[in-house]
């Protein structure tokens, strides 16, 4: 969250210790977001499992979130 | 009300004092009550711990300190968490007699573990070897004599007295007295298990599990009997209605007024009511639920989590619409944090079940409690009016069936079967929202700046993750009447075909065929798919269900992507 909240700089978040997404990861993911869009920056995750990539696209975050699996 | 861990009078009983035990609600160790009367002091239900056990040790060393007495056990019935620790380790010396229904101290006798439901817990826990002096509702005087010869040259007898209710029926009825006026009145309770006895003292009731012999997971285990409960219920209900009782202690969990009891036993015996057919609960199936429990938790987990990332993605995009009070009061609307605690709750219990040895059943009876308090916030008015409920619902239907099924309730039976092609063509008519509509709702609430926000944020929320896939639909050339809820195989193919999108799959090609007693649904992909990205156990539960109905689903591959098949048996054409 510093690093989406700091003043410059793309960021990404290496998914590949979470074994699965929970509601309160992706309030986390969110809030990343957010911030991120106030300077212009979408945010990145990589190495996403297919069970998280599932949830985020489900859940319509891959349309304001880059996901790598 | 009654407190617990502290001495306090006993309603009713002016010369009687009570110390009631009430560890955290679980399965493994029983409440236990401790009576201090002029002749007696009572225990009631010892429970199955050693840290309880040794409590009640120095309870009763400290009050037979004060004051030498007999010391008399009881237990409601004869179950391990309630009956293990009824030995206790007390004094030498101190007289103890210790007291149950003669089916309860018969099974003891002879070691039955199905009874005395030691089987459900894998640590293979001993038996209670106890001697017991006072076998109560005999009905053979000899096998146990009603009169107690007491160390000091006193006796105490054990009277039998029942009592005729209105309409003949008859609750049979013993006490024994305490001294000064004050006496224990036992009543034969049964259907929990048929050695359930309720105890009084003064105005206060003690039911065992009676309360919870209802409960999904409780109801089916070894002796219990729906007829012996339904009386039972009835017995108790005129109980606290005539016999002037307004404390009402359980065998698990906080004591409550007689009204609430009450209440709560008169909603319990509604729902008992339809259990007349309940398998037993034994070890296959507690372990076959065991693996449901897990299943349903990942499908939960799935389907609210996605969920409650479509209202966060609602919230995201209203902020860049400069809405922020409506991003905030979409996130109000649902109580995620509390959903994810309840879920989170779970997955630890779960793990400490995977490292430990803890009862496969606790971990059913866990799942029930999860459940239901996920049906209590799902249920609640804000959650209802939200917009595309359908996750929602589908949840919900799956709490349902597992409360169901743990209950042993055959719900399969109780739905309309009906033709697969045409569920499948009104699945494809929703994934493809009509576009003349969806601008219409929008016109008409320009006017009003709320309902504008409002009828925005519906449509915001209305993502559908099928709206963007091609489909193709090759329906069977015969009749594909099957016999599925059309609900239930809603649910499944919509979470199948969501479940593909989700990995990015832009077409999916159905097909029905009518082969072998089956219906037989293909959903293909040209692109592979890793069925892990669907949730294992979510694909294990579809196929537990399916198999229910003698159906199935299986993954397989095919010319380079992939493929459902979900078969379901053909009803016959008539």
């Amino acid at each position: 969250m510093r690093a989406a909240e700091g003043p410059t700089g793309a960021v990404e978040l290496d998914l590949a210790e979470a074994p699965f997404m929970s509601s309160t990861g992706l309030c986390v993911l969110l809030l990343a977001a957010k911030a991120l869009q106030k300077r212009g920056e979408r945010l990145r995750l990589v190495d996403a499992s297919p069970q998280t990539y599932n949830v985020l696209n489900l859940s319509g975050f891959t349309l304001f979130i880059d996901v790598k699996t | 009300m009654i407190e617990a861990n502290v001495w306090q009078k006993v309603p009713g009983a002016p010369s009687a004092e009570i110390f009631p035990i009430i560890p955290k609600c679980n399965c493994v160790s029983s409440n236990c009550y401790i009576f201090s009367a002029p002749h007696a002091l009572v225990v009631v239900d010892p429970g199955a711990s050693r840290e309880q056990t040794q409590q009640i040790s120095q309870i009763l060393t400290d009050a037979l300190a004060v004051s030498q007495r007999r010391i008399l056990v009881f237990l409601t019935h004869c179950h391990q968490d309630h009956s293990q620790e009824a030995s206790l380790e007390l004094p030498t010396g101190t007289e103890i007699k210790r007291f149950a229904h003669h089916a309860g101290v018969e099974a003891l006798k002879r070691r039955d573990r199905n009874l005395t439901t030691a089987y459900l817990y894998p640590w293979h826990p001993e038996l209670c070897d106890a001697r017991f002096e006072g076998i109560l509702f005999a009905s053979n005087h000899a096998s146990g004599p009603p009169v107690f010869e007491l160390a000091d040259g006193e006796s105490s007898e054990l009277h039998t007295e029942p009592i005729v209710m209105p309409g003949s029926t008859t609750l049979q009825r013993q006490w024994l007295s305490l001294g000064a006026g004050n006496r224990l009145e036992i009543y034969h309770t049964p259907g929990h298990s048929p050695c359930s006895i309720s105890l009084r003292v003064g105005s206060l009731l003690m039911l065992g599990d009676l309360p919870f012999a209802a409960n999904p997971g409780v109801c089916g285990l070894d002796g219990w009997n729906h007829a012996d409960l339904l009386q039972s219920f009835h017995k108790i209900d005129w109980l606290l209605e005539t016999a002037s009782i307004t404390v009402c202690c359980p065998g698990h969990g906080c004591c409550v007024s007689a009204q609430i009891m009450r209440e709560k036993l008169r909603l319990i015996e509604c729902e008992a009511s339809n259990l007349s057919n309940v398998p037993l609960m034994d070890a296959e199936r507690i372990s076959a639920l065991k693996l449901y429990t897990d299943e349903l938790l990942e499908e939960t987990a799935a389907l609210l989590t996605i969920f409650s990332g479509r209202l966060y993605a609602v919230s995201y995009y209203l902020s860049l619409l400069e809405e922020d009070s409506a991003a905030t009061r979409v996130l109000a609307t649902f109580n995620i944090d509390q959903i994810e605690r309840i879920l989170s709750n779970f997955r630890r219990f779960a793990e400490a079940f995977n490292t430990s040895a803890l009862p496969e059943w606790g971990v059913v009876l866990k799942g029930v409690q999860v459940a239901g308090a996920l049906q209590q916030i799902l249920s609640t008015k804000h959650v209802q009016q939200l917009l595309d409920l359908s996750l929602v619902n589908r949840t919900q239907r799956r709490l349902e069936d597992f409360l169901s099924v743990v209950r042993g309730l055959q719900f399969l039976q109780t739905e309309q079967p009906g033709a697969v092609d045409e569920l499948i063509a009104q699945i494809l008519a929703r994934a493809k929202p009509s576009t003349e509509r969806e601008s219409t709702d929008l016109m008409e609430a320009a006017e009003n700046e709320e309902l504008f926000v409002e009828v925005l944020t519906r449509r915001l929320a209305a993502h559908s993750p099928l709206r963007d896939i091609e489909f193709e639909f090759v329906p069977a050339t015969q009749g594909t009447n099957a016999n599925i809820g059309a609900e239930r195989l809603d649910d499944i193919l919509i979470s199948l075909m969501e479940g593909m999108a989700g990995t990015g799959v832009k077409h999916i090609n159905i097909a029905t065929r009518v082969a072998s007693g089956h219906v037989e649904i293909r959903l293909a992909s040209r692109e592979r798919i890793d069925p892990a990205a669907l949730g294992t156990r979510r694909l294990d539960l579809y196929n537990r269900t399916l198999g229910w109905l003698g159906g199935s689903l299986e993954y397989g591959e095919q010319a380079g992507g992939a493929e459902f098949l979900v078969k379901l048996p053909a009803l016959q054409e008539t």
